[in-house]
């Protein structure tokens, strides 16, 4: 049976969510509005099985934040504007966007995006009832030439700070700051030389989201991929521990012979890291590398294609050490299919799964109860997609969500590996950029409409 | 490792596919005699410029099952959308020089 979820207030267009329960706790879900897309591009599951997504809305004006328990009902937060459609030039065809969401254990919900008229990153802070907490832009100067996009964004409970990380533009470098989880303050920030989850996607600015893990001791890791994108690059993560010193800064060298984008990481339950990633030449490849707890190069696993580009933009591990990416086109293939593979912990494929030829890349993808995941994506191009699949691979099949026709089925990648040129580890960050202080000024912004969250 | 599926000709077939067929199977992995592992060809170097790598569909010789795979030169159409995707990838034009200041 469908959920219909209305929202009214200042719009008045139609919301409609339609849910096929696959049985038990699984289930396909098919989220839309009338007049425009809706999109999402991450999700944050809680311990209690909340889902929190956020992305895109109608014409890039709203930012949805929605939170849907278990059994589907929703509560919107999409009750913001970040400075209306664009108009800057430098943000080109950039709109409103949401790029990423994390919750803390009090409920309280950190979102990050961009302004479409101004093209500055945004973060803001909501309590538990969708109230506003705070909102801080985060931009490269008074002098606004480059468009930002708060690609990342993590809470840390060891030291209550906010994590957030946004690529600087068109240059090779991105920022990595600290933010007071009560009132936004800046607490501390770095500008690193390199690429941080850059999507090789929809187009340069745009980073994928998943680019950020927090440890229970409070370790920050971030993907990163070096400075010379186009020429064969290092790619690897970042380390940082609560005083924002660099632990351990791990790259393989030579993965592709060009292009290499890092686009995600996650961590397991031993400490081993994950980095998701798409490069090669020509059509690139969906790559992900695993390295041990120290830090020390394990093994990779590849999927492509022969006439589109993939990349992993969603990870996550079960409590066995499986790691399972999602993604999907990249490159502009934007309409190749989404996937969700399954790896062992030696790397060796389990399964790989498919949505159909309409869907975007999956960018959200979290563990769910009862050996379950959650994903999240686009349906179409314009619908917001979301889910909870067995783990197992089971239940493939064709699906009706409201008028929508979903294909879950066996996909066709080829699976392989890549052979590194070189493994380097250090505790540093010399040799490959940058990693200093920035000088920073918070501000604040006021959305320009309100709408009333159901 | 790939696996094909020999009644029906499935393929590719990995592990857990094959452990929802059989779910009494238990930790160890055992290939059932209703699969066969596939022999797939490692992708060679070549200019993904210009070209593409094409698999073949999985064949039994000797007993044995085989991928192979061919470079060719992509089509003329082929080589003017795998431009335009490297166009999507290249970075957008900004003007000015890069501010010093997070503000």
């Amino acid at each position: 049976m469908p959920t219909i979820v209305s929202r009214g207030a200042m719009s008045a267009r139609a919301f409609g969510a339609f849910r096929t329960s696959l049985g038990a706790v699984n289930f396909l879900e098919v989220r839309t509005v009338s007049g425009g897309s809706l999109q999402y591009n991450n999700s944050f599951v809680d311990s209690a099985y909340n889902t929190y997504v956020t992305g895109y809305e109608g014409n890039g004006t709203f930012i949805p934040i929605e939170k849907i328990n278990s059994t589907g009902v929703t509560t919107s937060f999409s009750n913001r504007v970040t400075g209306g459609a664009s108009t800057n030039s430098c943000c080109q065809n950039f709109s409103s966007i949401s790029s990423c969401v994390d919750v803390d254990s009090s409920g309280n919900i950190y979102v990050g995006g961009t302004a479409g008229d101004t093209g500055r990153g945004t973060v803001q802070a909501y309590d538990s009832s969708g109230n506003l907490l705070w909102q801080k832009y985060i931009y490269p100067g008074s002098d606004q030439t480059y468009v930002t996009c708060v690609a990342g964004i993590k809470y840390n409970p060891v030291n209550g700070y906010v994590y957030v990380v946004t690529q600087i533009g068109t240059s090779s470098s991105f920022l990595f700051a600290a933010l007071n989880a009560s009132t936004g303050a800046l607490v501390l920030n770095r500008k690193m030389s390199g690429y941080v989850g850059l999507s090789g996607a929809d187009n340069y600015y745009y980073s994928v989201s998943n680019n950020m893990a927090v440890d229970s001791s409070g370790y920050v890791y971030v993907c990163y991929c070096g400075s010379t994108v186009y020429t064969g690059d290092n790619v690897g993560y970042l380390k940082i521990d609560t005083g924002f010193s660099i632990q351990q800064f791990p790259v393989v060298t030579g993965l592709f012979a060009s292009s290499q984008y890092a686009q995600c990481i996650t961590l397991d339950s031993s400490g081993n890291v994950y980095v998701g990633t798409c490069g090669g030449s020509g059509y690139l490849k969906a790559c992900v590398i695993k390295f041990d707890s120290s830090g020390t190069y394990l093994w990779n696993a590849t999927a492509s294609l022969a006439s589109a580009s993939l990349g992993f933009q969603a990870i996550t591990t079960d409590s066995s050490g499986n790691v399972y990416c999602g993604g999907g086109g990249s490159a502009g293939n934007l309409g190749a299919n989404s996937y969700i593979l399954k790896f062992d912990s030696s790397g060796t494929i389990q399964y790989q799964r498919q949505f159909n030829s309409d869907t975007w890349p999956i960018r959200g993808l979290n563990m769910g109860p009862s050996n379950s995941m959650y994903f999240s994506g686009t349906f179409a191009s314009t619908k917001a997609f979301l889910g909870n699949i067995p783990t197992d691979g089971s239940k493939t099949g064709t699906y009706t969500v409201g008028s929508n026709s979903v294909i879950y089925s066996a996909g066709s990648l080829t699976i392989g590996s890549a052979t590194l040129v070189g493994t380097t580890l250090s505790t540093s960050f010399s040799g490959a950029g940058s990693y200093g202080d920035a000088s920073y000024t918070s501000g604040t912004f006021t959305p320009t409409v309100s709408r009333t969250a159901i | 490792m790939i696996y094909i599926k020999l009644s029906t000709l499935e393929y590719p077939r990995h592990q857990g596919d094959i452990r929802l067929e059989y779910p009494d199977m238990g930790e160890e992995f055992v290939l059932p005699n209703t699969y066969a592992f596939v022999h797939v060809e490692k992708t060679p170097e070549y200019d993904g410029t210009t070209s593409v790598f094409e698999y073949s569909p999985p064949f039994e010789q000797d007993g044995q099952w085989f991928q192979r795979g061919q470079v060719r030169l992509r089509t003329e159409e082929e080589q003017i959308e795998f431009e335009k995707m490297l166009d999507r990838m290249r970075p957008l034009e900004a003007k000015g020089t890069e501010p010093d200041v997070i503000g």
